[in-house]
């Protein structure tokens, strides 16, 4: 078995796992192992969609020629993988959608948003897939930032009552266009994490920080059809709360709803606690280095 | 409510780009909304390649999935949305209707109501084409003849922008997947008769997908949608779907433009290329 840390969490596996960070533990907060996944789920507040179940404390997902998945009381997840797939794809699938259920049933929130940290505090760049989260991760990383977390990050209020956020592990994925455009060495092209897309896995394990870190901006990214100059404003409260819901990840698979309760708490808090700002990004006539610039003024 | 009619269904609502469809979108709008219609807000919902939609119901990273899988998903997927919602899905499209490798097509036709294929002389499509794509008409010629043509193309295999690969085809293959052997009714309106007979257009339209409005109330829709009401809308307010802030995507909404704007050789390859449709749709 293998031992990793990710997301916050000791993840005993059955499979090797190289996006997440190897670590050492006696108890496991989840496992993951090979085995027969069930064809239906039942129980209270089912919700049956094309591709998967869901109920309060079990998910079953089937993504055709890949894996079919079971994740269950935020404890375990079972992969049936498909005879034509292979593991990276497995792996892959797991690490977003099977994980998100898995915090969920354990009660945290998982944004979607990419982060470093500055002044010891945490910045994030939460949007939707596509708007560039990691492009802009992987640029400011050049410029010398101190890079957190790729795509996801678990939000969380501490004993203090300050909102805190957890990595999930230490890997950036960019697009091969995106590798093209940043244009540096610094990044390659040896880990592809699917065999034929073309989008790469870049590893940062010496520089990996597990440590939860109190959260201190959110620039939310939006894509504008308009050509031109990026804009950026800070967000009034009402509007705050509005947006952040939208940047929950997977915010469909919280089946529970004392979960969605304590979700509108952390962003309550974060709404009173960061500073949020909108981040209008033109679809054509920007690039990525414009972005950065735009938004290191803020940071 | 129009849509209140036919729950848990589907009208598509089908054209190659720059045909008709938007303009069809904003009347059905106007319909449903007692003469009033604001095209920033369409009542209309979406269109199949959206990612966004195919996501929340899928719970997968699209972007994770080879375009191939995705399209072999689509037909669950909005099988799913008509059968959870409580009214009529009406639902864009530019995909030419095809084959799936597995034999289905991305249109679930169990689910489905009927559709409207909106048809436009391509030799006007052209022009408005380049001007909405930003393209020469050179280019777009070119696009309209080619079968593999894309719309939302992502080149290398990528699969990351908001829509999905739109495989629309040629221009006559676009009009010919739609009008031959499609499982479910497929109502032809062309765009020539929304202009220039809008009402019996819009009348026969609305009585074939079996709406109940009298003729006042279609009548004050066109009324609404006129092609000035819209552009005057889009001079004012934007337009949210447009490709880019600064090209009018109400450009001139008329017929025969085609004459001031294409040079002999590029309509001789549109006409040599899609005669037969042409001459079927009265075109030629």
């Amino acid at each position: 078995m293998h031992k990793y840390w990710g997301f916050g969490l000791h993840i005993l596996s059955e499979i090797e796992f190289p996006e997440l960070l190897p670590a050492d533990f006696e108890e496991a907060d989840i496992t993951i192992s090979a085995g027969e996944v069930p064809q239906n789920l039942s129980g209270d507040g089912l919700i049956k969609k094309p591709f998967s179940q869901l109920t309060k404390d079990e998910y079953i997902l089937n993504i055709k020629g890949v894996c079919r998945y079971y994740a269950g009381y935020g404890k375990n997840v079972i992969f049936e993988q498909a005879e034509e797939s292979e593991l990276l794809s497995v792996r892959l699938f797991l690490l977003g959608t099977i994980m998100a259920a898995i915090l969920f049933q354990r009660g945290e929130i998982p944004m979607h948003a990419s982060a470093i940290i500055k002044d010891g505090k945490l910045i994030l760049f939460a949007g939707n897939s596509g708007v560039g989260k990691s492009t802009l991760l992987a640029s400011l990383s050049n410029l010398g930032y101190e890079v957190f977390s790729d795509d996801v990050c678990v939000l969380k209020i501490d004993k203090d009552n300050t909102v805190t956020g957890t990595a999930s592990y230490p890997m950036i994925k960019l697009w091969e266009d995106a590798l093209d455009k940043l244009n540096v060495g610094e990044f390659n092209k040896d880990y592809k994490v699917r065999p034929q897309l073309p989008k790469f896995g870049q590893f940062f394990y010496q520089t990996f920080n597990k440590e939860t870190i109190p959260l201190d901006k959110i620039f939310i990214l939006s894509p504008q059809n308009t050509v031109g100059e990026v804009s950026i404003k800070q967000l009034e409260s009402v509007a705050v709360f509005k947006q952040l819901e939208k940047q929950v990840y997977k915010f469909q698979l919280i089946g529970n709803t004392q979960l969605r309760a304590k979700q509108f708490g952390l962003l309550s808090k974060v709404a009173s606690q960061a500073k949020v700002y909108e981040v209008l990004r033109p679809t054509r006539g920007s690039n990525v280095q414009l972005l950065t610039q735009e938004i290191e003024k803020y940071l | 409510m129009l849509k209140k009619l036919y729950p848990h269904k589907i009208l598509w609502l089908a054209s190659y780009p720059k045909s008709g469809n938007t303009w069809f979108r904003a009347f059905l709008s106007a319909l449903m909304n007692d003469g009033e219609v604001a095209i920033n807000k369409l009542e209309t919902d979406g269109i199949i390649s959206a990612r966004e939609t195919f996501d929340v119901v899928s719970d997968i990273d699209s972007m994770d999935l080879y375009d191939e899988e995705a399209k072999l998903m689509v037909n669950n997927i909005y099988t799913h949305i008509a059968q959870s919602s409580d009214s009529l899905r009406i639902i864009k499209t530019h995909d030419a209707y095809l084959t799936e490798k597995n034999g289905t097509s991305i249109f679930p036709s169990e689910v489905t109501h009927c559709a409207f294929y909106f048809i436009r002389n391509p030799l006007d499509v052209a022009g408005s084409l380049a001007s909405h794509m930003r393209l020469s008409i050179e280019e777009c010629v070119n696009i309209m003849c080619d079968n593999n043509a894309t719309l939302a193309t992502q080149k290398n295999n990528l699969n990351k922008n908001k829509q999905f690969r739109v495989n629309m085809g040629d221009w006559s293959t676009n009009v010919t997947s739609w009008t031959n052997g499609v499982p479910f009714p497929v109502h032809v309106i062309r765009y020539e008769d929304m202009l220039s007979n809008p009402f019996e257009t819009f009348s026969k339209a609305v009585s074939q997908a079996k709406f109940n409005y009298s003729p006042e109330e279609i009548s004050r829709a066109i009324k609404a949608t006129s092609f000035d009401q819209l552009k005057k809308q889009e001079t004012q307010f934007g337009f949210v779907e447009k490709l880019t802030r600064d090209v009018q995507f109400f450009r001139s909404g008329t017929m025969g433009n085609w004459e001031k704007e294409l040079s002999p050789v590029q309509i001789t390859k549109i006409m040599q290329t899609h005669g037969d449709v042409m001459s079927q749709y009265g075109y030629i």
